[in-house]
């Protein structure tokens, strides 16, 4: 088997670093925001995590606005 | 529809009151603010109860408060505008810590005492679990952690890394 083939360096660094500011964008938005994504992400996962598991009753989406 | 500052407003009227001496958001919730969105199901409060007779810190004048005030307990939840709020007494010194040390932080006009990110570390890192470590990696990533006063909490807590 000949040697696995890797990326550039500087494209991986290129990558990360990319990673890494999308992670402080999404930290930097606004707490409003940042709830309207929670609310949408409980609405979302809500039915997958009832069909692996028994949930707790106050496991469900939040019945609020932002 | 009620609002996560609603939410927030009865926390504040808690202390206001003098139902809790003091109160922080930790867990899940503080992070968001902090972080980006993480998936999370209640709000932990950490909160400084007036003082009791007995050895033991009740919970039962918090929860007949609540109820009085329309928000019903269920077992370690209380329902609060649609929100499982866990109620925490602070049950160690890092939490006092946590609670005194917490900072204020608006949401949508309120003031929202939250537990700074140190603090929300060595709690992570003295709780333990695999969730709360991914969640220690995104604070140190996303914000600017005074890695300083992260190690002095965990010499002081004598917390293992």
């Amino acid at each position: 088997m000949g040697s696995i083939q890797r990326p550039d360096p500087g494209e991986m660094d290129r990558i990360f670093r990319t990673k890494r500011e999308w992670h402080k964008e999404q930290a930097s938005l606004s707490m409003k925001e940042k709830v309207r994504i929670l609310l949408s992400m409980q609405r979302a996962d809500y039915p997958l995590l009832k069909r692996q598991r028994r949930l707790e009753w106050w496991e469900k989406p939040w019945e609020i606005e932002p | 529809m009620a609002t996560m500052r609603d939410v927030f407003e009865v926390l504040n009227e808690l202390k206001r009151d003098g139902v809790v001496e003091d109160y922080a958001v930790g867990g899940g919730m503080a992070f968001v603010f902090y972080v980006e969105t993480i998936r999370t199901y209640d709000i932990d409060v950490f909160v400084f109860l007036p003082p009791q007779d007995g050895p033991i810190i009740q919970m039962t004048p918090l929860y007949a408060d609540l109820k009085r005030r329309g928000f019903e307990p269920h077992r370690e939840h209380v329902m609060i505008h649609g929100v499982p709020v866990q109620f925490l007494p602070s049950y160690n010194e890092l939490v006092d810590d946590a609670i005194k040390t917490s900072q204020p932080i608006e949401y949508e006009g309120v003031e929202v005492r939250v537990v700074r990110p140190e603090h929300l570390i060595a709690l992570a890192l003295q709780t333990g679990g695999e969730i709360r470590r991914e969640r220690v990696n995104l604070l140190t990533t996303a914000t600017d952690v005074d890695e300083e006063v992260v190690r002095e909490l965990l010499k002081r807590y004598e917390i293992a890394t």
